[in-house]
């Protein structure tokens, strides 16, 4: 039982960790991207890449995948966001499933259908706590979860550019006005979400075989999350990954597996019923 | 344009629609990819009446489709139904779920609803992947039978074009007769603004119900026509990404027009058949391609049209 609920916060982390790099870019513009799970995949098969074309160190392919995905994020931006950042919002929505398919067929092509698993930093070690059997990489996900998200209200808080971020996030008129450099801080906000991606798709990397649908995957539980969160909250995405990840392990172990993601998508609708706003979100209002 | 010349433009083109088979007679595969899309023309026009009439955007468009396919083989395989009534029933099958799903869906609006359809299209195609003993799994239902009227069977492809294409027509008969109506009217006016209508009296969640309600109707019917002209379904094709492609058709196509749905569905099928040369790259394209149109035509092809044509007739504007 222990066990279950220590492999369901790991996997909670994970789902957090994607959740807030999509929410990052939703604060920020308002854009709903629908390829951030393509983006978490690619950030692991950089790794892969890394690894097994380049011979590189688990370490080396780590700052590799970040660096690439850096890159992937400014183009990511100057494709699907840029152009399209005075229509409506639909417009981008579809821009950036179109920019899915594109980057899960790229995979297919670059890599093939077959899944594939990346090393972790630990291998297959585990801890043993008195008969209970502890991966040490669901504990690396955990520590890893824990440091971001205390990284970033720092970040936010109290550095001069998380300041300017924030501040595009809450009103670009005014941060314009300001002197803020509002469309260099856009960027960056799509490069802190593709390095999150890039981060979680590592950690993802040897629990789950990566294939290239995995990114449509992880982009509907991601969704699931930040629903149950409250859009936008970020104290909710962690609260909402960790609830997730622990009900999903109980639920195929003790319930049914069959039907657990049956269940999650369940979770979700009522929760947009009960309580729209979530958890610990925004009110949802209407604009007229 | 007046209404009077736009209905016989709509009533020409359908006579050209009537005759194009004809050309194709002895092109199995060319006929195969007008039965496609006549298909995904209904299908889109389903969509188009919760985008195009209310402006939401729904990507559980698959779960209504893949209801409709699951009743109709249901309904005349173990239950021996005749086709049409068992077309009818899947409709009728697949708006009750829209039913269910439309009366919180309705409620909420912008991302929430996105994420609601979406919810509703995967709980849909996991109860079909997991319910064995109605579904039968993975393994999908095969043999099932083509559509038969009295002494007519439509088991050929040219039979077939037909079929779809009176449905089409029905589809478009609800289409056309929804704008010109009241109803139609005050739902434009809630896509405009939903607040501002419903000071002047529109209650916005029975037309947004009725609406989900017409757009799960006529999913089905574009599910149960696809089920028996394939002759075998299983669960893998009504993923999210059947659900993508129909709202991509929409919106290349141009949602809330009349002819945006006819070009997109047409358009996608082709240009995906066209690229399927490049064998693993013809979805890269794909995807780019969607970019690209948002990009450039925002408002699909049907926008562009307009819009070329307007500076057509007053160059200097």
């Amino acid at each position: 039982m222990i066990q279950e609920i220590i492999s369901g916060l790991a996997m909670g982390c994970v789902y957090a960790l994607v959740s807030f790099g999509f929410v990052l870019v939703y604060n920020a513009v308002g854009a709903v991207n629908f390829a951030h799970g393509e983006l978490v995949m690619f950030g692991g098969y950089f790794g892969l890449i890394a690894t097994s074309w380049m011979h590189l160190p688990l370490w080396a392919a780590f700052l590799f995948s970040l660096v690439a995905m850096a890159g992937l994020g400014i183009v990511y931006n100057r494709v699907a966001y840029y152009p399209m950042r005075q229509r409506p919002a639909v417009t981008v929505i579809i821009a950036t499933i179109g920019m899915g398919i594109l980057l899960r067929n790229s995979a297919l092509a670059l890599f093939g259908p077959d899944p594939v698993k990346l090393k972790s930093f630990l291998g297959d070690h585990v801890f043993d706590v008195g008969g209970v059997i502890i991966l040490q990489h669901h504990v690396l996900i955990i520590a890893v979860t824990i440091a971001l998200f205390i990284g970033q209200s720092f970040f936010f808080s109290r550095t001069s550019i998380g300041r300017k971020l924030e501040a595009t996030a809450q009103d670009q008129e005014t941060a314009r006005l300001m002197g803020i450099n509002v469309n260099r801080m856009i960027t960056l906000t799509f490069v802190l979400s593709a390095l999150l991606a890039s981060i979680a798709g590592f950690l993802l990397g040897p629990i789950w075989f990566r294939d290239p649908d995995v990114g449509l995957i992880v982009i509907l539980k991601a969704f699931i999350v930040i629903v149950i969160g409250g859009f936008g909250s970020i104290r909710g995405i962690l609260a909402g990954g960790l609830f997730l990840g622990v009900i999903e392990v109980l639920v195929a172990s003790h319930l049914t597996s069959e039907y657990r993601d049956v269940i999650s998508f369940l979770i979700l609708i009522a929760v947009l019923i009960v309580l729209p706003q979530g958890f610990f979100g925004e009110k949802v209002a209407q604009k007229v | 344009m007046n209404p009077r010349k736009k209905i016989l433009i709509v009533f020409l083109l359908l006579a050209a629609a009537a005759v194009l088979p004809v050309f194709f007679k002895s092109s199995r595969y060319y006929l195969n990819l007008l039965n496609l899309a006549g298909i995904f023309i209904i299908f889109t026009y389903s969509l188009n009446f919760i985008h195009g009439y209310l402006g939401l955007i729904s990507i559980g468009q698959a779960g209504f489709f893949a209801i409709g396919a699951y009743v109709t083989a249901g309904l005349t395989m173990a239950v021996g139904l005749n086709y049409f009534p068992a077309l009818f029933l899947a409709g009728v099958a697949s708006t009750l779920a829209g039913m269910v799903i439309g009366f919180p869906a309705t409620r909420i609006s912008g991302h929430y609803f996105v994420l609601i359809t979406l919810g509703f299209g995967e709980i849909v195609r996991l109860v079909i992947l997991n319910w064995k003993e109605v579904t039968n799994g993975t393994n999908g239902v095969n043999n099932i039978p083509p559509p038969r009227l009295g002494p007519w069977v439509f088991d050929s492809r040219f039979s077939y074009y037909y079929l779809v294409l009176f449905v089409i027509v029905l589809t478009l008969l609800v289409t056309m007769s929804l704008r010109r109506s009241k109803y139609g009217r005050s739902m434009l006016a809630l896509k405009v603004g939903e607040l501002a209508a419903m000071a002047m009296g529109v209650n916005p969640l029975s037309h947004k119900l009725i609406n989900f309600g017409l757009s799960a109707f006529f999913a089905g019917l574009a599910g149960g026509l696809y089920a028996s002209y394939v002759g075998s379904i299983s669960p893998e094709p009504f993923s999210v990404n059947l659900s993508v492609d129909v709202l991509t058709m929409l919106l290349v196509g141009g949602s809330g027009t009349i002819a945006g749905p006819v070009i997109g569905a047409t358009f996608l099928v082709f240009l995906k058949e066209g690229l399927r040369f490049m064998k693993e790259y013809y979805m890269i394209l794909y995807g780019a391609g969607i970019v690209l149109v948002m990009i450039f035509m925002p408002y699909g092809i049907a926008g562009l049209i307009d819009r070329l044509a307007v500076r057509l007739r007053y160059p200097s504007g």
